[in-house]
């Protein structure tokens, strides 16, 4: 799983230096300036809204708290991508608002442009916060009431006892949640591409599909690669700091009361959360569709949006997402075992690895790998099959080892002592045991297979076109009822695999880049 | 079992057998042209031949690419690239096979390999089109080298320039101007804040609502907006008498080295340079047609008309790697 890794790197540090030069000055500063910028921006974005929803739907009387504490993460179902499509296609220049407007007020009025930094923030902050959203929820609901007790005591201010008590307590959720943030828009392709703000990413997919020598791509991946790197150092020595207190008190928190403008305005932001990341898009997208059925565009047929179209491309979209989830769980199985059973982990975090690395990255991996060794797979399902795997592989392998943990090592030791083989006791004692587990771990790596883009745009074979594929070279033309069916496919297909999966439990749903 | 593992389960056996089934066509093309495009064209020469053709489209350098890396044992028989630098590229790299025939040679010979190693099918010349509610007609630029000038700041749109259109005719201005005024001339347009979007339809469309004041483009995506509906107009820029001229180029296609279905990829081509396909190009897309007798589109002005730049299509493949590395030394997206 590493492979294609060091493969990455090694034709990247292998490049000559001139090329470095050339590229440092004209490509990389300035694309280290904006991946950067968003990064950081995002994250802090999504820190503060995450915290602020989790603490007003946990700790506060929020008015249908209930109904909103599972609701704010519905966002996932939408892939990000398509998020920043149908915000592009209601906000931009031409699109649903301005015409809208002349409409009604026969006035034309230009709305504010939505593309470059400002928009690609925004939809990456609506496209992430679940993730600290998620992590703070349980955070907060693991709190024990008796130390802001103590410091209310004292005669400590709300807003005093929420920074020096409240927030360091949550410090590791956080940090977490940020990472995984950041980590996350560096590997963002769909958003920034549909907003037309350049970063590493976009600049690298830009070489691997325009140029003939592809040591350029390779030198900003390796550049991209230590930057992801990097903060997940950080990230797995914040983790092994998480402190853990002592939770003396099962009562639960009691509630802050929200005074009458308190309560309004946290109303407003949720409500305006939602109407950003669950109601514009799936307003806009069903527009899209009932006008495509309406107004029957005489180029549809040339976009290959009928039915029988549609069934192919969610056919190819199904199978290669359902083959990836299987192969990766019958190659997790042994890692994992090994893991749990014989305590060597160093495979597993090498195996991780690819978790981080964008989609864009994986598909070059693969290009200079396949190519030179096995060229009769290059640009074959299997290729593309193969990418899936290796994104996200450390889902099944992470699912597996949580389930291995649980069962107890007697069991299979007792099978043993009767004479059975190692694989019988598998078959027999461990697998049914760990099935739960690997069902859970199937879905994840399946769902993220079913809505992945970038590596599927490069990697996917003549004639094998995906939902994600055709939605994005649709709305990329700006045709977007004929984007707005595949669309509807992709979010209906997942629906049922959040529901299996409670989406609200596990930051490590993708949002689809 | 669940209503939704039933659910499931039904579905693959419905869907897995329509994938596996795929079927290879007689004849695969891979096409590096906007699908609209292109797809009438096929439907015709399906209609006309009945041999099945599988379509595959995509960026053009990423299938050339794709071409170089198949042989020896293609899985394409035909490519069909928006620029003739691409297909010379793949002719020096020897992956293309000539093929000459009566109809072929129909197309005058500068819009086609000498050795018959691919065959120009439609003309294009690079022009500039803007939006008429922005601009008045005494404020148009009449050279494409006026757009460094700081007054077009943020105002000008552009393909990706891994677009190869965009790249042919920046080779274009590399042998007329030579390296150094090029590059030149490209850090002034990043630094005048030209944007590159996806590809010419993008920037045909953002002229058209008004985003943008001025677009680089190919001839044909002006009339494409005009015809939607859009309040644009088109500058051939660079036409007076000590000028440059601008770049005309070509759309074709090549039989690919080792092919499987030759005979089919040469009727393909005997197709295209045919009076029905030839007709479709220009109704549908606005292009020139380069058999003589086929007429242009109304209202698309003739080709003779304009004054072009001195290079030989050739010489656009030669020069294509320089280009490249010019344009990362540039950096400009």
């Amino acid at each position: 799983m590493a492979l294609p890794l060091i493969v990455t790197l090694w034709r990247g540090l292998s490049t000559e230096f001139s090329l470095w030069a050339t590229l440092w000055q004209a490509r990389v500063l300035p694309l280290l300036g904006n991946s950067l910028a968003l990064a950081g921006a995002v994250t802090l974005g999504s820190l503060v809204l995450g915290v602020l929803l989790a603490w007003l739907v946990e700790r506060t009387d929020l008015p249908g708290r209930k109904i909103f504490g599972p609701l704010l993460v519905a966002t996932l179902v939408i892939p990000c991508y398509l998020i920043a499509i149908w915000h592009v296609s209601f906000w931009g220049p031409g699109g649903l608002l301005e015409r809208a407007l002349a409409a009604l007020l026969g006035a034309s009025i230009k709305v504010p442009t939505i593309y470059g930094f400002v928009g690609a923030w925004l939809i990456l902050v609506i496209a992430t916060y679940p993730y600290v959203y998620t992590l703070a929820r349980a955070a907060l609901r693991s709190l024990d009431p008796q130390l802001e007790e103590a410091a209310r005591s004292l005669g400590a201010h709300k807003l005093k006892i929420f920074f020096k008590v409240t927030l360091p307590l949550l410090a590791p959720a956080l940090a977490a949640g940020g990472l995984l943030t950041a980590v996350y828009v560096l590997s963002d392709y769909g958003v920034v591409a549909t907003l037309r703000y350049e970063t590493f990413t976009t600049a690298i997919y830009k070489q691997l599909a325009g140029r003939y020598d592809q040591a350029p791509a390779a030198l900003l991946s390796t550049v991209l690669i230590a930057l992801t790197v990097i903060l997940l150092v950080i990230q797995q020595r914040l983790w092994g700091r998480g402190r853990h207190y002592y939770k003396a008190s099962q009562r639960a928190l009691p509630l802050v009361r929200l005074s009458v403008w308190g309560r309004g305005a946290a109303m407003g932001l949720v409500g305006l959360v939602l109407f950003f990341g669950l109601i514009l898009p799936s307003g806009v997208s069903l527009y899209w569709w009932l006008e495509s059925i309406a107004r029957p565009n005489p180029a549809a047929a040339l976009w290959g949006s009928s039915l029988a179209d549609l069934l192919r491309y969610a056919g190819n979209s199904l199978f290669s997402a359902a083959t990836a989830a299987t192969l990766a769980l019958v190659l997790a199985w042994p890692i994992a075992y090994r893991a749990v059973r014989y305590e060597q982990h160093g495979l597993t975090r090498l195996a991780q690895a690819g978790q981080a690395l964008p989609g864009v990255l994986i598909a070059l991996a693969l290009a200079l790998l396949l190519h030179r060794f096995v060229p009769s797979l290059y640009f074959t399902i299997w290729a593309l099959i193969f990418a899936y795997v290796i994104r996200f592989f450390s889902h099944a392998l992470q699912a597996v080892e949580s389930g291995l943990a649980r069962v107890p090592v007697r069991l299979e030791e007792a099978a043993r002592s009767l004479g059975r083989s190692t694989v019988s006791i598998w078959r027999r004692v461990t697998f049914p045991l760990v099935a739960p587990s690997v069902a859970a771990g199937w879905t994840l790596v399946f769902l993220n297979a079913l809505r992945e883009l970038p590596a599927t745009l490069l990697l996917r074979p003549p004639g094998f076109d995906t939902l994600p594929v055709r939605l994005w070279i649709a709305a990329g033309e700006g045709f977007y009822a004929q984007a707005a069916a595949p669309a509807l496919v992709l979010i209906i297909l997942s629906l049922p695999m959040l529901y299996l999966l409670r989406v609200g439990d596990r930051p490590e749903v993708r949002h689809g880049d | 079992m669940s209503w939704l593992k039933k659910l499931a389960l039904v579905t693959a056996f419905v869907l897995v057998p329509t994938t596996l089934a795929q079927p290879w066509g007689e004849l695969v093309i891979y096409s590096g042209r906007s699908e609209p495009l292109i797809v009438p064209v096929i439907q015709l020469f399906q209609q006309q031949t009945g041999i099945r053709v599988t379509l595959q489209s995509g960026a053009a350098t990423a299938l050339a690419n794709l071409i170089l890396q198949e042989q020896p044992n293609p899985r394409a028989d035909l490519f069909i690239a928006n620029d003739a630098g691409t297909l010379e590229f793949l002719k020096l790299k020897d992956a293309l096979q000539p093929y000459i025939s009566e109809q072929i040679r129909k197309i005058p010979e500068q819009f086609r390999a000498r050795d018959g190693s691919w065959l120009g099918v439609s003309g294009r010349s690079r022009v500039i089109m803007y939006n008429t509610k922005l601009l008045r007609p005494e404020e148009l630029p009449k050279s494409v080298f006026e757009l460094g000038d700081p007054r077009w700041k943020g105002k000008i749109a552009m393909a990706t320039t891994r677009n190869e259109s965009v790249i042919a005719w920046m080779t274009a201005l590399r042998l007329v101007k030579g390296d150094a005024f090029t590059k030149e001339y490209l850090l002034k347009l990043k630094a005048n804040g030209i944007v590159t979007l996806n590809g010419h339809t993008d920037v045909r469309k953002a002229v058209g609502r008004g985003e943008f004041a001025l677009g680089l483009v190919n001839h044909y995506y002006y009339h494409l907006e005009l015809r939607d509906g859009s309040p644009v107009g088109v500058i051939y820029p660079d036409q007076g008498p000590t000028d440059t001229g601008v770049l005309v180029n070509v759309a074709g296609a090549a039989l690919i080295k080792n092919a499987k279905h030759v005979r089919e990829a040469q009727r393909f081509l005997d197709f295209l340079a045919a009076p029905e396909a030839q007709k479709l190009f220009a109704e549908l897309n606005f292009e020139y047609p380069l058999l003589p007798g086929v007429p242009t589109a109304p209202g698309v002005r003739a080709l003779e008309t304009i004054k072009r730049m001195p290079i030989r299509l050739d010489e656009l493949g030669k020069e294509l790697e320089k280009t490249l590395k010019l344009l990362d030394e540039v950096g400009l997206g």
